[in-house]
């Protein structure tokens, strides 16, 4: 009996014990895939809002300048390693794809930079084009330039491919706090940063007062006010090329429709574009377009921009780099506003927030020495350093990526000195719908959205598809060209190795039940 | 003699030299570099692939759709080029002709103007409706309006219209300084035999002139299967890709997406057909006999 009850009892501690180490392993188990996935979500690449506004704060700026001081050359030169300068001159080429109003800015910020660093001799090849071919044609030959200007997803290509120094190596973790976050996050990839960004960029929808009497600020009040446009002043009320796009602008819409370019499945960056977002916003500017007459499917945005000049139109999209044409044509009836919510969803139409900046081409591109790789770091920190980005703003009115910059040219807004007075509300404008945009995407992938996007929503402004098809076909082509490039597997990966020792703790508690109804019978 | 025909090589040594480094060399490199992976993630350690590219090609591309557009391009551009070419020539061609050097002059115009330029100038006039073309030159000649966004049938007719202006004027001068070659005595003999004008076209001007158009018809088909800037500057490729052509399609592979050996790739497709239908052109029209 004693016996028996001692088993009985025996049995009952082990049966206990089993239990707990049941519960334990199950809690161990849950809370160990839990940590591993959150710690090992990848980058998000989907769209997110950002702000330059409000991820700008003063007490950064004061202390990275006590720190970092990118304006004085001593300070320069000890940050890249230097005490002093060498007996020898040292001669760096640089592309520069500023437009005609930025290298005005650009030759003041070179003459200065020459007169505080007399042994570097700047080399420099205006005109360049952004964009990465020409760049990897001379790096194939290893003669890319030293020190090269582009735009950030590009940059990020080039990064990618190992053709651009990792400057995260060279320079200090803080310099990031220099900048606005916006913008050097564009510049970031994998934690690695590749350039340093000296204007933070945009379309914003702009209009002329003549015939807009107000921003509207919802897709309806859009139409509403194109169509008033049209009957009123016999004028296009819009003018946005949508066929001609490639998806830089339409980037916006798609995500004022809830769409996002990219998603992850099983870690793997895939396209997303085949979505009722994809579709709705195509219908919506197809019925713009050929159901109520009031956008003209211009054939290039340079179409569009010379018919806002010559008041053909009232409003159109595009970016703050055709300011100055726009405001000598228009004047005071010049307005710039952010781009509307989409009232079907009532989300913002969000452009990209992208960035340009300044890159250094890897020696195996370049056949740069180090003593030039030291003088082109020293010339990327000057050249987005605060008197010159600021230099920008104030001449060209590009958006300054450099924080202390950023923060006088918002000063200069909010005392109303920019001048035609008229100005600041324009400025206003632009700088706010820095509040209601997505990251561009850097990753090397975003290479093969543009041609996709394009040669679908072309045929379907050419009215040979539908919506759908051209959502559907816009990501097979997205998808076969990653796969083309090896981008992207056809099949999807295993789940990650890291994860194998958890699922294995879980295998005695999905098999104990098994086991237990086996030992029964 | 051995001496002799060892300096006779060095004669042609230059010639043979600039033949292998500006012809063959880019040829056999373009070919290695389509067996490999060269692309933007592999650009300075790339490996041999085999025929991976061209199964790429196949699988994945648009090899049939380019295939037409390429055959609608360059057949659609030659017959008329030639055919605007050849009757402008004619015209020039008449005995009794009066202003004929300043009508030449005119004619010769578009030839005069940098290619690419024209080629911006006529992407403006095609601008539906603000362009001339649309606004002016179509109504009064009582014809439809053009637009290339909305249509692949116009985009067809935007390409070959303004690719006619830019080459008419080498068609017409070539064939001009044909027909002025031939003796005016011929058309005197078949005019007192009682020829008409069909006639003495057809026995005379145009057996006359056969070794020209053979070489015409045989360069310009290759000059034109490989014409790039005219589809990549006015519609670039489109609607969709309605108008791309082997050559406009290898270019985006190469400098959109940085996929040299895809692009590599469809150029050695793209030749291997010139060559191939060049051969068949040659062999069933019988028109390089008049050579021999």
């Amino acid at each position: 009996m004693n016996v028996l009850s001692k088993n009985r009892k025996l049995k009952g501690v082990s049966g206990t014990i089993i239990a707990i180490i049941v519960v334990i392993i199950i809690i161990v188990a849950a809370v160990g895939v839990y940590l591993v996935m959150t710690s090992h979500h990848p980058t998000p690449t989907v769209s997110t809002t950002n702000s330059l506004i409000s991820t700008t704060s003063s007490t950064s700026t004061t202390t990275t300048t006590s720190i970092l001081n990118t304006s004085n050359p001593q300070s320069l030169m000890q940050l890249v390693g230097l005490t002093s300068a060498p007996s020898t001159p040292v001669t760096i080429t640089v592309w520069d794809t500023y437009s005609s109003s930025e290298n005005q800015s650009f030759i003041q910020t070179l003459a200065q930079f020459e007169q505080e660093f007399p042994w570097i001799h700047v080399k420099v090849t205006p005109g360049a084009q952004v964009g990465t071919s020409q760049f990897e044609t001379a790096a194939k030959a290893g003669q890319a330039p030293i020190v090269y200007r582009d735009s950030s997803d590009s940059g990020g290509a080039l990064f990618a491919a190992g053709l651009v120094l990792n400057l995260s190596q060279y320079l200090p973790p803080s310099i990031t706090s220099l900048y606005v976050p916006t913008a050097i996050n564009d510049w970031t990839l994998n934690g690695s940063i590749y350039g340093l960004p000296d204007d933070v960029n945009y379309i914003v929808m702009f209009y002329n007062k003549h015939f807009v009497p107000y921003a509207p600020n919802t897709t309806d009040q859009l139409i509403q006010i194109a169509e008033q446009v049209n009957k009123t002043y016999h004028v296009w009320g819009i003018a946005y090329g949508a066929s001609d796009e490639y998806g830089y602008r339409f980037a916006a819409w798609f995500a004022g429709y809830g769409g996002q370019i990219f998603t992850t499945q099983n870690g793997q960056i895939v396209p997303d574009l085949n979505s009722s977002a994809m579709v709705n916003a195509l219908n919506f500017w197809y019925n713009l377009t050929y159901n109520l007459h009031i956008n003209y499917l211009a054939p290039s945005s340079g179409v569009e921009g010379q018919l806002f000049i010559a008041n053909q139109t009232a409003i159109i999209f595009d970016g703050p780099w055709d300011l100055n044409e726009y405001l000598q044509a228009l004047g005071p009836n010049l307005g710039a506003a952010p781009l509307p919510v989409v009232s079907q969803t009532g989300l913002r139409a969000e452009p990209f927030i992208g960035s340009t900046g300044w890159l250094i081409a890897t020696p195996q591109a370049s056949g740069a020495s180090p003593m030039q790789i030291k003088a082109a770091l020293i010339f990327i920190l000057y050249v987005t350093n605060y008197q010159s980005d600021l230099r920008l703003w104030d001449v060209a009115h590009d958006i300054p990526a450099n924080m202390q910059a950023y923060n006088a040219a918002l000063t200069e807004l909010k005392e109303g000195k920019l001048q035609p007075a008229y100005l600041n509300q324009i400025m206003e404008g632009i700088l706010e719908q820095a509040q209601y945009g997505q990251k561009f995407p850097n990753i090397p992938q975003m290479a093969y959205y543009w041609d996709s996007f394009h040669e679908y929503a072309s045929e379907f402004f050419a009215q040979k598809i539908s919506a759908n098809q051209a959502a559907q076909g816009m990501e097979q082509a997205f998808v076969q060209s990653l796969i083309q490039n090896g981008l992207m597997s056809t099949i999807l990966p295993p789940p990650p190795i890291f994860l194998i020792p958890y699922i294995m703790l879980l295998v005695p508690v999905l098999v104990a039940p098994i086991v237990k109804i086996k030992g029964k019978w | 003699m051995k001496k002799d025909k060892v300096i006779n090589f060095f004669y042609i040594l230059p010639i043979f030299v600039v033949t292998l480094f500006l012809f063959l060399f880019p040829l056999i490199y373009s070919l290695y570099i389509s067996f490999t992976n060269l692309s933007l993630l592999h650009f300075f350690k790339y490996s041999y692939v085999g025929l991976a590219n061209y199964i790429i090609i196949f699988k994945y591309g648009y090899f049939l759709v380019l295939l037409k557009n390429t055959l609608i391009w360059t057949i659609g551009s030659l017959v008329t080029m030639m055919g605007l070419g050849f009757a402008l020539a004619l015209i020039l061609n008449q005995s009794d002709l009066k202003g004929r050097s300043i009508f030449y002059a005119i004619l010769i115009l578009p030839w005069a103007f940098p290619g690419f330029i024209s080629l911006l100038i006529w992407q403006g006039l095609w601008v539906d409706p603000y362009g001339m073309m649309n606004r002016l030159i179509l109504p009064m000649l009582h014809l439809p309006r053009v637009n290339s966004l909305t249509s692949t049938a116009d985009a067809w007719i935007e390409l070959i219209v303004t690719n006619d202006w830019l080459s008419f004027p080498y068609f017409m001068t070539v064939f001009y300084s044909a027909l002025q070659s031939i003796p005016r005595e011929l058309y005197d003999i078949a005019e007192l035999d009682g020829a008409n004008v069909f006639t003495k076209f057809f026995t005379i001007t145009l057996p006359s002139l056969k070794k020209t158009i053979a070489f015409v018809f045989i360069t310009s088909f290759v000059f034109t299967w490989n014409n790039f800037y005219p589809i990549y500057v006015l519609t670039g490729g489109g609607p969709g890709i309605s108008t791309e052509t082997f050559i406009v399609y290898a270019y985006q592979e190469a400098f959109s997406y940085s996929n040299f050996s895809l692009a590599a790739a469809w150029s050695v497709i793209s030749t291997l057909f010139v060559i191939v239908l060049g051969i068949i052109v040659i062999r069933y029209t019988h028109i390089l006999d008049s050579f021999t």
